[in-house]
């Protein structure tokens, strides 16, 4: 018997920048996975995390690895489209074509409609 | 029907941008919940957004210390279960941390 396919609108809001702790990392990891098993993804990157963007990360000085090289996978996933927080962008002094992958700026309003219409919202 | 959200806030906003980016992203209708080290907003906390309720939760606020008289209006006192209660009845829960 087939298991019951459930499909869901998730977002996933990835607020922490990419070194030093795992939450970008395992927000990376739980997108893939829900895009994985099907389900509708929502990646939106906030505050600190729009460092994971930044271009040009060298993480061998510090043993660890280039979070940012991954987001070029995205698209064989299925996620064609990252949102990302224009605020949190301007507040830090990056700009949008200057970013790791082609990402859509949202303002504050879209974000917050982005969650209302979610069924769940990871917020790490 | 329109979906409302419970957020819940656990830092304090000297701590963490976690209360203000959550008051970024509350729409009306929406509750906000300040839990663990987010009581020590509540004294502070004026009714800074229109059509969204503010609660803080007892048990964290007396374990810190921070006196319930000197609470606004604008903020509810609750106990864990007025919590479950409010996780209930919001569509869906948005923690801070």
């Amino acid at each position: 018997m087939d298991p019951v396919q459930i499909k869901k609108t998730l977002t996933f809001l990835s607020r922490r920048s990419p070194y030093g702790q795992s939450n970008a990392k395992s927000c990376l990891d739980m997108v893939l996975s829900a895009a994985v098993f099907d389900q509708c993804v929502n990646y939106v990157f906030m505050d600190d995390g729009v460092w994971q963007l930044q271009r040009g990360q060298q993480t061998a000085g510090i043993s660890a690895r280039n979070l940012s090289a991954a987001f070029s996978a995205l698209p064989l996933y299925g996620i064609n489209e990252v949102y990302v927080d224009a605020a949190s962008l301007t507040e830090r002094g990056l700009a949008a074509d200057e970013l790791v992958v082609n990402v859509k700026v949202c303002d504050t309003t879209q974000i917050a409609a982005l969650l209302r219409d979610s069924d769940l919202v990871f917020n790490l | 029907m329109t979906q409302t959200t419970l957020h819940t806030v656990n830092k304090f906003s000297l701590s963490s941008p976690a209360l203000q980016s959550c008051l970024r992203l509350v729409l009306p209708g929406d509750a906000v919940l300040l839990l663990e080290d987010g009581v020590y907003d509540a004294p502070t906390f004026p009714d800074r957004v229109p059509n969204v309720t503010f609660y803080a939760l007892r048990e964290d606020l007396l374990a810190r210390g921070v006196a319930l008289e000197t609470l606004s209006d604008g903020i509810t006192v609750i106990a864990y279960p007025e919590f479950v209660e409010l996780v209930c009845h919001h569509a869906k829960t948005v923690s801070w941390f």
